[in-house]
Order: structure tokens, then sequence, then C-alpha cells
């Protein structure tokens, strides 16, 4: 017999059908149904296939602790693996495939693993490190392949993921995790006080343990009128989400919430909206009414499809109107497992309660004779029996610690208690141990220290409904006085309603025979393994947990940690406190990494920066390449060109005449104060005290190790008003240098920095050209007297549109002659609109960053390929530039031996001795004759040089130009295995005396 | 002086349900700072340059001309008006520091009563009614961009602007509109 449909009752609604399929074949269910609710109506068994030994495996539970039926959903693209089907609403349409399996989960090929059992036991995969032999790797190699192959659950799709997340940030004053009796309880008694409370609720359906059945009345009412007057009257009151799991609790009350917001639809009602949507909760008070997990204990063949929890085997009869079989079997050790007896009785199910204690709780034995059910005492199960599925129980008299088999009874359901353990994974993430109870046998978190969050119900070890329910309503008036600023009371104490205390059993064993008893189904882990580990030496919870695996399955060890624990302890004498826990980490169920990339994907997978001249370049056929974030024009082909082809033909026109580049991504800070001089004099490491108005100096900025930190230009506006110039990489932490300096080391200057980079635009205009170009478009004189080099003036642009306000700087990092137009950004299109055809006219181009950076090769100038976070100002040729007369940061200690010693790698040019021959970036350089080893140095940059006919570098060599100037050495390409001689030769190849630039 | 340029690539515009965005417009934006001394003088002779009470921090107010004060740094105030209009407070080194900025960022405007909702997709801010009321301003980020928020309702319609460095303007206007879509 297998699982059906009951004739009445249930929470499923019987008028609306949903279809949907397993394995290919079409199922039809309720709406209201779980995966493996509906599967269990059409009298399914076998829903999956176990980890390693490929056993079948059932329905184990009715929640987040399954361990068995593990399934695949939808398919192709939308694959989605390792879903509990005990959390999955059914759906029209909706897919359902079982997993680890060749051909079916009914008929599984891999099931000749469990032949093998025996070879596969705790920490398998280790051994084969050491091979047959012991000696080593290679069996480790052939093996590992067919470990990897054989073992894990799913198989996810390799197509990209069609569904879309997002990620919502969301506040309230208190967040409910849980909808139970105590959540609801905690959540009215806080929005009674005004504050703006969130219930979160994993499942479905709002109400936590009364969905089930098992509560029988709540603060006098029935439970489910409790519930439903608690929803109506909390609505519009609290925001209440279903659908939505905590799945991780971080620091100031940060917490993960995952939300389900469209697999349960039909296919046509998802509209808009996303798959899951990850909200990010910042809450001042938390309340974790969480529930607890009824646990099973072991005993032989307990992972057969039809051994299940007791309370599950219940909640189906109740919540989905499903008997999970014909004849149930329920073995427990507490009370709880009769009201799920009482429950599968009424809904006619042959009911057979195995206790293994002597005297029975009174009140609860009664009630459930008088629905039907057999009590047999002193009797516990020994081992299920069925090759496909459980169609007898072995039961035992439980004889103190161990069980003397005493018949058998037939039944296809074993239901199974062994008490309960509190949901306290929340809190454990926070790192807040747990005390042992030996009354609930179970940890339990008793203080929850300086973290805003307050257990309550069952996940604080009360186990009684109207005890939930008070412990509830004062941890939401805590919540309130806590906001207030009172201190809130204590956790409430641990309360059960339990006549007979729970007797502790987590293991049913036998004196002379060995039983094949799980302890986490989802990994395979037995009892013989938790032996073993101990017996192989590992004593530690946490290395036993790695050992086995025990607990890093999908379910988190909510089902088998606490038996693993309670043998472990077992097994070395100790106690189980003594022996201790393991700490939980998010997420507490598997979150899918979709909703955690959420919308941050494709394009947005990080943020773009454009130029305020994006548009023209993209107009004349501009190609663009990143630069960090931003998108900067690379070069512009003409005539079918290639990259190669354009810089070089770029290059040659702005040498020859003029052209124009958009450098609208350099750093600009405003720094602005009567300070400002002083600051920027102890910034840089030249100095800067005298740099007049109208002037600009370049500047060399140390990290505090004396490393060259960043370069750029700084123009002097006003007396106290000065525009500095960074690298595009560097704007920000110079931003971020500059004011950490600010406001630690010197907060008594009187300095404001600001940045503007986005305010200002700029080109640079370089060439022959470039002065005439100018002054026939500004009003402002660039003859070299009125405008000498490193001079700095402010004027009008004048356009066919309208005069733009420029500021002008003559720079040059191209060699030539060189002015910076900086314009306001949204000025900007129209300056290079204009500019561009002046430059036409003067038969000149714009360029992009390949022939910029082919330039400033040719002239040595450093960019950060030099300046790479390892280099000195000497290093670079500039050593000149660190003052010795004056403080500045990283002058002490650039002063170490280290970075003064005379050897260090320096810069130097590097051009091919073969004519044609080039070398790449990154290339060691080597002396002759020489070719392992750190070498000599390496290839910083390399350029295509129009100018010098051939293929040159810069790189950096120890001892530098005085030692290796003119001679030869190898660049050695290790990865190609490619060597080039090179000469060493001045990095200045490009007009050395600077007589372009400054003419 | 010349047209100025939208900072978008595209226009921006876009409604759903319960919320509509449009892109910021592009105005003057004066930054007047102050030293820790003459924090006091500064911000008195700013309110009454511009015609109202000095906001606090976190807090915007509208002057007397339309404009918009906003206290965005402990010692740094924003003047938000129409483009062209002129920085009200021009303190001297002595007494701080002034500074244009008109051109430095770009923003979009949420409307509606939904648009809390979609900024909370982009934001982490607190932004319910008790928290981030009418003329609230924050700085924080967003997507690994540096974000200025400024509640400035109209007409008791809630509207957020949300403010980015120029160059990330598509950016924003492509996240706005992307998670309106998400709202039909």
């Amino acid at each position: 017999m297998t699982g059906f449909r009951l004739p009445t009752g249930g929470r499923i609604d019987r008028t609306q059908n949903v279809n949907f399929t397993w394995d290919g074949t079409r199922h039809v269910g309720c709406a209201g149904d779980t995966v493996a609710s509906a599967l269990m109506a059409h009298g399914e068994r076998i829903i999956g296939r176990s980890f390693k030994y490929h056993r079948p495996r059932g329905i184990m539970s009715a929640g987040v602790e399954e361990s068995g039926a593990i399934v695949s959903l939808w398919s192709g693209a939308r694959r989605v693996t390792n879903v509990k089907a005990t959390t999955t609403e059914i759906a029209e349409g909706l897919e359902v495939f079982g997993q680890n399996a060749f051909p079916s989960v009914r008929w599984d090929l891999g099931e000749v693993n469990n032949l093998a059992g025996r070879f596969f036991g705790a920490g398998f995969y280790y051994k084969t490190f050491f091979g047959l032999t012991g000696k080593g790797t290679w069996e480790w190699m052939q093996f590992e392949k067919l470990i990897r192959r054989a073992a894990g659950m799913g198989r996810a799709s390799h197509l990209p993921d069609p569904d879309h997340y997002e990620c919502v940030h969301d506040h309230c004053d208190v967040l409910v995790v849980g909808s139970g009796p105590a959540g609801l309880a905690a959540a009215e008694a806080a929005a009674a006080k005004g504050l703006d409370v969130v219930v979160a609720e994993q499942d479905f359906e709002l109400g936590g343990s009364i969905l089930t059945g098992l509560t029988a009345g709540v603060d006098g009412d029935p439970a489910e009128d409790w519930l439903s007057g608690k929803l109506t009257g909390l609505a519009g009151k609290v925001r209440l989400w279903p659908r939505t799991t905590a799945f991780g609790l971080y620091d100031h009350g940060v917490v993960g919430l995952l939300e389900r917001v469209t697999d349960h639809l039909p296919k046509g009602a998802k509209g808009h909206l996303p798959r899951e949507r990850m909200r990010i909760v910042r809450a001042q008070r938390i309340i974790l009414a969480t529930g607890a997990v009824e646990r099973p204990f072991a005993f032989g063949n307990n992972d057969k499809p039809g051994v299940m929890l007791a309370s599950s085997s219940a909640a189906y009869a109740h919540r989905y109107a499903v008997a999970p079989g014909a004849r149930i079997v329920v073995s427990t050790n507490n009370d709880s497992a009769y009201g799920a007896a009482t429950r599968l009785a009424k809904a006619g199910i042959e009911t057979v309660v195995l206790d293994m204690r002597a005297d029975l709780p009174e009140a609860a034995a009664a009630a459930a004779r008088s629905a039907g059910v057999e009590i047999r005492t002193d009797r516990v199960a020994v081992e299920a029996q069925g090759l496909r599925g459980v169609k007898s129980l072995d039961i035992g008299q439980w004889a103190g610690d161990r069980a003397l088999r005493k018949g058998s009874l037939n039944c296809d359901v074993v239901a199974v208690s062994g008490g309960w353990t509190p949901v306290m994974h929340l809190i454990s993430h926070k790192g807040i141990r747990p005390t042992w109870r030996e009354d609930l046998s179970a940890f339990v978190v008793a203080d929850t220290g300086l973290e805003p969050v307050t257990l309550v119900g069952a996940a604080a070890g009360q186990f009684s409904t109207d005890a939930c329910v008070e412990a509830g309503h004062k941890a939401g008036e805590d919540a309130a006085n806590a906001m207030n600023g009172k201190r809130p009371g204590p956790l409430t104490e641990t309360t059960t309603d339990w006549q007979q205390p729970l007797a502790p059993l987590w293991e049913v064993k036998e004196r002379h025979r060995k039983l094949k008893s799980f302890i986490d189904p989802q990994h395979d882990v037995t009892t013989h393994d938790v032996r073993l580990a101990h017996q192989e030496g590992f004593v530690s919870v946490e290395h036993l947990k790695r050992y086995t695996t025990l607990g890093m399955a999908t379910d988190q060890g909510k089902m088998g940690n606490i038996i693993g624990l309670a043998l472990m302890a077992e097994a070395q004498g100790a106690t189980i406190p003594e022996t201790g826990t393991t700490v939980f980490r998010p997420p507490y169920t598997p979150i899918s990494i979709g909703a955690v990339a959420s919308d941050e994907r494709g394009t947005h997978w990080r943020p773009t920066r454009h130029t305020p001249m994006r548009a023209e370049h993209e107009a004349i056929g501009g190609k663009f390449t990143d630069a960090g974030f931003w998108r900067r024009p690379w070069y512009y082909p003409e005539g079918g060109e290639g990259l190669a082809e354009a810089a070089m033909r770029e290059v040659k026109a702005v040498r020859s005449g003029v052209g124009m580049v958009d450098v609208s991504s350099l750093g600009k800070i405003m720094v602005q104060g009567p300070d400002a001089t002083e600051f920027l004099n102890r910034v840089y490491s030249n100095p800067f005290a005298k740099l007049a108005i109208g002037k600009a100096r370049y500047g060399l900025m140390l990290r505090d190790d004396g490393v060259v930190f960043d370069d750029g230009t700084t123009w002097r506006l006003t007396e106290t008003d000065y525009f500095m110039t960074t690298t595009t990489a560097n704007a920000g932490p110079v931003m971020l240098h500059l004011a950490n300096l600010l406001q630690t080391r010197w907060p008594e200057m009187r300095v404001h920095i600001t940045s503007v980079s986005d305010h200002w635009g700029g080109v640079a205009v370089a060439g022959p050209k470039a002065r005439a170009v100018l002054d026939a478009i500004t009003d402002i004189d660039f003859s070299d007297s009125a405008f000498p080099f490193m001079g700095v003036r402010e004027g009008h642009m004048t356009t066919c549109t309208g005069e733009v306000p420029v500021m002008v700087g003559r720079l040059s990092f191209s060699g030539e002659q060189a002015w910076e137009v900086m314009a306001p950004a949204d000025y900007c299109p129209t300056m290079y609109r204009a500019l561009l055809a002046k430059i036409r006219d003067a038969g000149g181009v714009p360029y992009g960053l390949e022939a910029m950076d082919c330039m400033r090769v040719e002239k040595g100038h450093v960019t950060g390929r030099e300046l790479d976070g390892r280099t000195t100002p000497a290093d670079v040729g500039l050593g000149g530039m660190a003052s010795k007369n004056k403080d500045y940061i990283g002058k002490v200690l650039l002063g170490r031996e280290e970075l003064a010693r005379a050897d260090r790698p320096t810069l130097v040019g590097l051009v091919p001795v073969v004519e044609g021959a080039r070398f790449k970036a990154g290339a060691i350089l080597f002396p002759m004759g020489e070719s392992t080893g750190p070498g000599l140095g390496h290839v910083s940059s390399i350029a295509d040089s129009p100018e010098m006919g051939a293929w040159i570098g810069l790189g950096f060599v120890t001892g530098g130009l005085a030692e290796w100037e003119g001679k030869e050495i190898m660049a050695r390409n290790p990865i190609d295995d490619q060597n080039t001689k090179v000469r060493v030769v001045s990095p200045h190849m490009y007009d050395p005396k600077g007589e372009r630039m400054h003419g | 002086m010349v047209e100025r340029a939208s900072p978008f690539a595209v226009e921006v515009a876009g409604a759903a349900e319960g919320v509509l965005v449009e892109a910021a417009p592009r105005g003057s934006l004066w930054q007047v700072a102050a030293w820790p001394e003459t924090f006091g003088a500064v911000e008195a002779a700013l309110a009454e340059a511009c015609g109202c009470d000095a906001p606090g921090p976190g807090e915007a107010a509208v002057t007397s001309d339309g404009r918009l004060l906003i206290r965005t740094e402990p010692l740094k105030w924003w003047i938000l008006g129409e483009d062209g209009a002129a920085c009200p407070l021009q303190p001297g080194p002595e007494d701080g520091a002034w500074l244009d900025m008109s051109h430095d960022q770009a923003g979009v405007v949420l409307m509606g009563a939904n648009a809390a909702e979609i900024c909370k997709r982009m934001v982490s801010l607190d932004l319910r009614d008790s928290a981030f009321p009418h003329l609230s301003f924050a700085s924080t980020h967003m997507h690994h961009m540096i974000l200025k928020v400024l509640r400035q309702d109209q007409g008791g319609t809630p509207a957020y602007t949300l403010m980015v460095m120029r160059s990330y303007a598509d950016d924003l206007r492509e996240l706005a509109t992307h998670h309106i879509d998400h709202f039909g």
C-alpha cells in the first residue's frame, strides 16, 4: 500500500486542479499541495536516490529538514536542482524530475554502489589520496574522476539563467521570523505598541505548527480559528511575508531573507515579477520564532521509503489530506508523537504507537486510544524491512542500551519521533553558543548577549502552545521597551506540556547484529561512520563533521546533527555538552546564486562611466576600451583600419600636425583654503610652496611606505584654490587619501577637498599646430611668452552655438606642444565639436588611448604600468622629485635601506637589436646567456613606435642605465617561450631634451 | 553660453504603477563650506542669504527664491537652483570656500506612491516616512557608485531625486528604468 488522498479535510483547494509532471508523467494535484504531498497522493514512494549508495529514498518530512525527497525542477535553462519536494508548491505546468539516478530514481543502475557500501565509509575519498599502494596521487586522479561523476546531486543547466531576480533593502522596527503561535503573538504585541513589524515565514502559508494539526487549541480557541483571527487582525498593521526564508543573521540587526516570488505561479501569471527577491532587512529588534524540528533516531534501514517523521506524517494527513500509508507504526520516546498518532487515526489510518518508555502519558494515550490507536509500551523500532520501501517493521523491547527483537509488524509507514531540536541556526550565525538541556535532550540558547535578538516559542525550548503565545507576547512588548531604551527581560524559561519526560534515544542497537542505520540520510552518513571517524582519531565535532560530511548536505544537519554528536559523545565516553556542537553558518536553507547576484549581472555587474563626449566619439566611429569603470576612446579607424594601423596614423598626425584626445577620465580635485599650499607641500614629494598663481606643477605623491602612489599636475588658480589632477585609476584612492590625511593627521588644517572629476571634462590638444588651432578658437593668448610651459589660463572658446568657458593648462604627456583644455562637462560636447572642426581643418585627427600610450612610451613618461605599487621615485627616474628640504608623506620610509639600494631595478628604454623583432610587456629581462631565475627586471610597457620605426619598450633593469646603457640583454617571455634580444637605451627615446614640447 | 548637454545618452522617461521617472533638471549646484570655527557664522549668513532656516544635518530647506539649501556634510552645504543662478554666499578664505559644481552630478527623479519601493531596490537607506521625510537628504552608495538621495515631495506625492557623478548617468538611468519594469 502507498499514500493516497483522503476523501475529506486538508487545507488544499480541491476545486482547483494543478497539472504537473513527475519524470515526464502527468500528475494532477490540488492548489495548496507541495510536490511531496501531491506525489504522495499519487502513491509515489521513491522520490530520490541517496548521495553515495544510491539507495531509494522517499519523503521523510514535511519541511525544510527533508533529506530524502530531493528533486530537480523545470528543464532547459530554468532547471533548478537539489530542491526539497516537501517545501515546493506545485504550480501549473511544473516539471519535477528525480535526480542522481540513471535511468530513473525508481530503477537506478547506481544502486550497485549499495552492494559495495562497505568500501564507501567515512572519508573513503580521502583514503583514495593514498591510492592502493599508499604512495601516490596517480590513482587518486583516476578515483577522483569516478567519484566526481558518481557523487553529487542534480545536474545544473549550463545555459544562462533566463529568469531575473532583484534585491530589496527593507527596514523595520521588529522583524519576527516565523508565523506560528509565538511569532504571531509577538507581532501582535509589538504592533500594538505602534512598532513597524515584519513577519517573515518560509512556508507559503502562515501559521507554523498550527498548520500541522498538532496544536489543538490556542488561548482557549480552536487553533485554526485562533490563527484565522490573528491573521485578520494583523492584516494591514504588519507586513506579512509568506514564502520568505530568513537565511542569515548578520551584524547590527541585518537579516538576509529570500522571497520566492513567482515559482508557484502559472507561467502566464508571472508577468514582470522577478523569480526571487533577496531582501536585506535592517531591523531594530529581531524575534526568532523559528520553531523546532522533530528529529528521528537511528535504527536499521531507517532510510527506506516509508520512514518519516511522526509530526510530518500527521501534517500530510491534516494539511494536505494525504494518508502517507494505510498502516502506520509510530515509534517514539516522547509524548508529542501521541498527537500525531491520534491525528492519523482520526484520518482513518490504522495506527500503532511503540513507546520505548514504560510509563505512558495518560491523557495523551487515552485520547489516542479513543481515536483507535493501538499502543505498545516498552517497544521500539529495530529494523525496517522491504526492498523498495517499508513493508514491515521489526520491533524490539528496549533494554536500556539496546533492543531485544520481539517480532514484526506489517506496515507501510514507520513514523519516528526522537524528540525536538529547537531551530536556532540564525542566532548561531552570530556565534552565540547554545547550552544543553537534559530535560529536553536538546541544545537551547539561554542568552543572546548584546544581540538585539530574542528567541521565543519552540525555538527557545518552549513546547507548550500557551507558553509559546505568552512568550511571544512578552517578546513583542520587550521589543517596544528595548526601542525606548529599556533593557529587555531575560529569555522566557523553557517549558513543556509533556506529561512524561522524554527518554533520550539516539540509536537502536542490537547485541549481536550490526544494523545499517543512517543519521544523515542526505549524505549517507551512518552510525558506523561516526564510530569509524572516532576510531580513526577524529575526536573534535568540527573534524567529525568534515570527515564524515555529517550535516554538510543541503539540510545542514537539521535532522541528524544532534544524533551524530550524541554518538560521538558516547564513543568518547563523554557527555553531549562536553563534546560540544558545531556552528551553523548561512544560509539556513539553500538560496539561488541568481538571487545573490540579483540585478548585478550582465552589463550591470559593474557600473560604467562615460565621458561627456561619448556621443561625439561614437559619431566619428571611435572604438572604446575599458579603463577601470570608464569607457575610453581607444582609436578612430578610417577605411577599414585595425587598431595598430589607426593608432600608427594617429601618432604620426599628432607628431606632424595636431590631434586631440579625451582626458575627461582624469581625477580632478579642488583643494581650497588658507592652508591649501602647505597641505599640497606635505602631500607631494616635490615642493609646492612657491607655485605661482596661473602655473601648474607636476607632482609625485608617495604612500607612507615611500613607494610612489600617484602622479599628476596641480594648477594654482588663486591664492587659496588649487585644481589637482590625478591618474584615472587613482581618482578615488587619492581623494580618500587626502580626506584621511585631513581628518586624522592634520585636522587643524583649513583645507577643503572636493571631487570635481565629473564637473570638468577635458581634452588634450597636442602637436606642432596645436597652438594655432587653440589660438583661433579661444580668447586666450597662446603665444609662448604669454602662455609658457606649465602655465594655466582661463578664458572662453568660441563655437557656432555660443561661448564655452574653459580652463587651459599647458602640459604635455605626448611630448609635443600640448594644452589640456577643461570645460564644464555639459559644454564639452560643444567644445569637442568646435575643436574637432578646427583640428581637421589643420589636417589633424582625434586620437585615442592607444596612440596616447604609444607617444608617452616614446617620450618615457610613466603610467600605472611603471607606478605599480613597488617603485620609488628614483626607480622611475624621478629621484630628484623627492625633496630633501621639506617633510612630506612617505619621506621617512623612503629612506629605508631597501628602498635606497643602489642595485634596485630602475627605468630604462628598450629597443630590439634585430630589426622588426618584438617583445611583450611582462617579459623577464636576463643578461645574455641566462634564462632562469628572477633576471634583471621586466618589461613594463611596449609600443609600436612610428617615430622610432621599431617596436620599443620601457622596463626595469637592475643597475639601470648606469650599468646597462647600450648593452644587449634578453627579453624572455616564458609563457610562449619567446626570446628577443634588446638593447638598453634611455627611456626618453623621443625628443629627450624636450625641445618640442617647450617650443 | 551654449546650451547644456544632457548627461544621459537616452531620454529618461518611464512610468509604472504608482511611479514616474524623469531626469532631474540641469541647474546650478553651488557648494559652500565653512571651517569648524566659522561654521556658526557661515551657517547664519547662508540662511540669511537664502531667506530660510538653516537645515540640520541630512536636511534640506527651500529658499525664499525656490532653491534648495542642503546640508550635505558637517561643514558643507549645497545650493541647488535654476541654471545660471549665482552662489548666494561667497565666503572668503578665512571664513570658508565656495565652488561651482553645476555639471558634476546627474540625477533622476522618482515620483509617486511606489517611488520609495523602487528606491529600495537601489538604495540601502531607511526610506520610511518616519526616517526619511520630505526634505531629507543623504549621501550613500549604490552599485559601487556614490549616491545622493534627496526627498522633496511634489504636492504631497513622494518624490526622490537620486544623484550620481555625471559619468555614471546612464547606469543610473538604466537601473532606475530597469526596476520600474518590475512594477509593470
